[in-house]
């Protein structure tokens, strides 16, 4: 379960990957667009770029294992979720005010890190997939020292 | 295409990512200090933080790495396989040292310290293009650099080069193309000497020029050019990773002058100048932005290289092979009148000059300005040729290659500096005149 902190980091405008596999396990990914944490902090939802979730989401159904790393440009303070796939559905227009928030967030940390900001704008957010994911493991995956310490 | 084809995509602007999944299915992801396309096979990681992904690998070999390209935002997906690790050998010792340059001086030297990389063999690679607006849909004036490497560029820096008279000239013109035809504001040309040291000769945007400052071989982005004989590009680093400050204690008088440099640094290259084997100097530029020089600008900053070098070459010939004959048009060399007493000290042990106190010069420079003052002091002489102090065997010049012109380069603009009473101006190829105003004392140690 994600304390209030972490709940609050994943909201924020940290960047997200999402690693999937296929039976035969070979990994394959997606950059989410922005995530809401349930509020029991039991569950995330993670959006993906529609076309983009396409391209994982038969594996997701498949294998139901799920990792996501999220990382705050900034500062790399970076946490890992491991959890199983619940569901997904077509993101509405009240869930594109959460991803037109997210993004500008997102562009505001990338920016401080001193990435191009006309790079990226160019990141795609809608039409997305909302996915949700139970969360089974959290690991601190800041790198140093104690990355990979479970949470 | 060829993975090599996207090399701006390893540049590590945009974080990477490797993806990998133990023998239970459980995915998971690590991000990448740096990712190096070693050929279209084979890609190489430096590993650090890798405990999970180390023991996923090891029991399942199969893994996917992300790479972003910074100007479309699009993500390559390379599926990989683990091949092997290297803890030695000219892979690792290359990405060692460049790990090393970063590292320096960051005062995290022991996290950054490389153990090992992992090589992955290349299976297949996506690019992912529904991630990001695609090129087509790309606004127009949009930009993310103001740097021009392009080989238009190169051959108006070209033309400029050829344009230089003697070393001097072409430090100059080097450094204002650099500038006006390339884009990048500040930069500096550094010499080797012969104590594996790199003489800073030249430099242009910087608010202290800094000529005289030194830099050890392999020490930071200069250094490791220098030493490897290869160019160093850092796209997105800040300056406190990249850059060599000296902390040297091996004589307090070494490092009296600080190296220029831009406190905000984000982009660095570094670019040896080589001559048939031989290291004859090493370019550097800087910008407070990002990615203003890329790996795909290897090629052009190799060909720049080269051009300096065989200008340089020619230069050095000709002034070698010059016969000293008195130019008529010659003038003295213009100097502030002073009142002051110009106390010049020269240590021996240390092998330097101090100008009423301070730092002026060191090493060959510090004792042809010794030689030519005390000539001047006793004879009254104020004409001299490179030949004589060639032959004189208290300078202690190299027989080849002494690097009496950059010596000469140096001296003329410290004393610009610190001594604008005491002035040496070229009278024709091969000769200088020495123009001294104000009372000079002459001090050994």
């Amino acid at each position: 379960m994600l304390n209030q902190t972490w709940a609050e980091f994943l909201e924020s405008g940290v960047a997200m990957t999402l690693c999937c596999c296929t039976a035969d396990l070979f990994p394959k990914g997606a950059r989410c667009v922005g995530a809401v944490v349930g509020i029991d902090r039991k569950t995330v939802t993670f959006y993906i770029q529609k076309d983009s979730a396409h391209r994982v989401l038969p594996l997701i159904q498949e294998t139901k294992k799920i990792a996501v790393v999220a990382s705050l440009p900034s500062t790399y303070k970076t946490l890992q979720i491991k959890g199983n796939y619940l569901s997904h559905r077509d993101a509405d227009s009240r869930d594109r005010i959460i991803l037109e928030r997210y993004r500008e967030l997102f562009m505001e940390q990338t920016d401080l890190a001193g990435v191009p900001n006309d790079a990226m704008r160019r990141m795609v957010s809608f039409p997305a997939i909302a996915m949700d994911l139970e969360i089974t493991h959290l690991f601190l995956s800041t790198p140093g020292q104690h990355a990979g310490a479970p949470l | 295409m060829a993975l090599s084809s996207y090399k701006n995509a390893f540049l590590g602007i945009i974080p990477s990512t490797i993806m990998t999944v133990s023998k239970e299915g459980i995915p998971n992801i690590a991000y990448l200090s740096q990712v190096h396309l070693l050929n279209d096979k084979q890609i190489a990681l430096t590993a650090q933080f890798f405990n999970k992904t180390k023991s996923n690998l090891v029991e399942n070999p199969h893994c996917a790495i992300r790479v972003y390209d910074p100007d479309s935002f699009l993500a390559y997906e390379i599926q990989s396989k683990y091949s092997h690790t290297e803890t030695s050998g000219p892979v690792f010792d290359q990405m060692s040292k460049r790990l090393a340059a970063i590292a320096d001086h960051s005062g995290k030297s022991h996290l950054f310290h490389l153990q090992a990389i992992e090589v992955l063999d290349v299976i297949s690679y996506e690019v992912v293009q529904c991630e990001s607006v695609s090129m087509s849909e790309r606004p127009l004036g949009v930009g993310t650099r103001t740097a021009q490497m392009s080989f238009e560029s190169l051959q108006k820096v070209c033309e400029r080069v050829s344009e230089a008279q003697n070393l001097e000239e072409l430090f100059d013109s080097i450094l204002q193309a650099m500038d006006l035809d390339f884009g990048l504001r500040h930069s500096m040309i550094l010499v080797p000497q012969s104590d594996s040291r790199l003489l800073t000769i030249a430099t242009r945007g910087y608010d202290e020029s800094g000529v005289g400052s030194e830099v050890r071989f392999g020490e930071g982005v200069i250094g490791r050019a220098a030493e490897l004989k290869v160019p160093f590009v850092h796209a997105s680093l800040t300056r406190e990773l990249l850059y060599v400050r000296s902390s040297d204690n091996e004589s307090p008088l070494l490092n009296v002058i600080p190296l220029p440099g831009l406190k905000n640094s984000q982009c660095q290259m570094a670019v040896p100048i080589v001559f048939r084997g031989e290291l004859l100097g090493v370019l550097f530029a800087e910008s407070e932005r990002i990615f203003e020089v890329r790996d795909s600008d290897e090629s052009i900053l190799k060909t720049l290289s080269h051009v300096l070098a065989l200008a340089m070459n020619s230069l050095q010939i000709s002034h070698d092979f010059d016969i000293a004959k008195p130019s008529r048009e010659a003038k003295p060399p213009r100097v502030r009148t002073s009142e002051e007493k110009l106390i010049f000290n020269y240590f021996h042990k240390e092998d330097c000059i101090l100008l009423n106190g301070e730092y002026l010069i060191r090493n060959v420079p510090a004792r042809i300005l010794w030689k030519i003052l005390n000539i001047y002091k006793t004879q009254g002489k104020t004409e001299f040729t490179n030949r004589e102090l060639r032959l004189d065997p208290w300078l202690q010049l190299p027989e080849v290659k002494d690097n009496l012109e950059t010596r000469l380069i140096l001296l003329r603009k410290r004393l610009e500096k610190k001594c604008s009473e005491v002035s040496i101006v070229s009278s024709g190829r091969g000769r200088f005149c020495l123009a001294v105003s104000g009372d000079i004392i002459l001090k050994e140690t």
